[in-house]
């Protein structure tokens, strides 16, 4: 092996160390600038199945490891209108310290596929979530990753 | 720069990164943070109907340098449904929520809850009724 050969090897065995070795090198970086993404558009709560709605996360790494990046999913969802609007709607006035805690025992979220380099949530909305009033409603959904690595973050509705 | 100042300069940069290549499997800073915590009343008014609707807690984990962190939030309480969790989107550590049904035993209970949060950067815990 020639001399020049010896540096390439050399070089490319670091550049490969500093893309696997994420929890040491980017434990302090990459989150500060988790990436988030969101959604709106409509739910229909009469349809019979039991999953209405599924959207799908999807992180992947930036700097081409093929690593699945280890990753902490946050989200947020805002179903309207809400108990509280509905009833209103019907004459009724509803108060409470918190009107809106039902809608998350229905809207859940797993890590569902580990791919070359990325990993991807699964957010499903069950059909009990609003069951007031009119069935179209809208959702908001926002999610954040949080990753050592740095990377970008995907939201795509799948049903 | 000659080629083996070059080689010699790259075998000690590659050297100290299987280091902490190695050390990022076998040691891995984890900091554990634990708080007790007893939810509150969610009481609700309906045309004049009262009722005890589902009790969300907010278990907020602040690093100390303001950075999100990877973290794992594990729960044991008193109470034996188990409680809806969910990560929520925050910048300066991590944030949960956290909902049960309320807890019924001669009338209404506060659900008692121990919150064990660990993370790989270090912070205070804390936790609220989501309403406050």
């Amino acid at each position: 092996m020639n001399t020049e050969q010896r540096v390439t090897r050399l070089e490319q065995e670091i550049h490969a160390l500093k893309g696997y070795s994420a929890p040491v090198l980017g434990q302090l970086r990459y989150p500060s600038s988790a990436p988030s993404a969101s959604y709106s558009g409509t739910i229909d709560t009469s349809q019979q199945q039991l999953i209405i709605a599924r959207f799908e996360a999807t992180f992947t790494r930036d700097d081409g490891g093929t690593e699945s990046p280890l990753t902490d999913f946050a989200f947020d969802a805002h179903i309207s209108p809400t108990y509280q609007q509905y009833m209103a709607s019907q004459g009724i006035t509803v108060t409470g310290n918190d009107l809106t805690a039902y809608e998350d025992f229905f809207i859940n979220g797993y890590i569902t596929k580990v791919g070359s380099g990325s990993i991807t949530f699964t957010i499903e909305v069950k059909n009990a979530v609003a069951p007031w009033g009119q069935a179209q409603k809208t959702i908001n959904l926002n999610v954040q990753a949080i990753s050592t690595i740095k990377g970008s973050l995907a939201l795509v509705r799948k049903l | 720069m000659n080629l083996e100042k070059r080689i010699k300069d790259l075998r000690r940069e590659l050297h100290a990164l299987k280091a902490a290549f190695m050390a990022s499997g076998t040691q891995i800073n984890l900091f554990t943070k634990t708080l007790a915590y007893n939810t509150k009343e969610n009481l609700v008014n309906e045309g004049g109907f009262t009722y005890d609707d589902q009790e969300r807690v907010v278990v907020t984990f602040n690093t100390a340098e303001g950075v999100n962190t990877l973290a794992k939030l594990e729960i044991s309480g008193n109470y034996a449904m188990v409680p809806v969790v969910r990560r929520v989107p925050y910048s300066g550590g991590a944030k949960w929520v956290v909902s049960s049904t309320p807890r019924y035993s001669g009338g209404w209970q506060a659900t008692s809850y121990n919150f064990v949060v660990q993370s790989l950067v270090n912070g205070t815990v804390s936790a609220k009724m989501i309403w406050e």
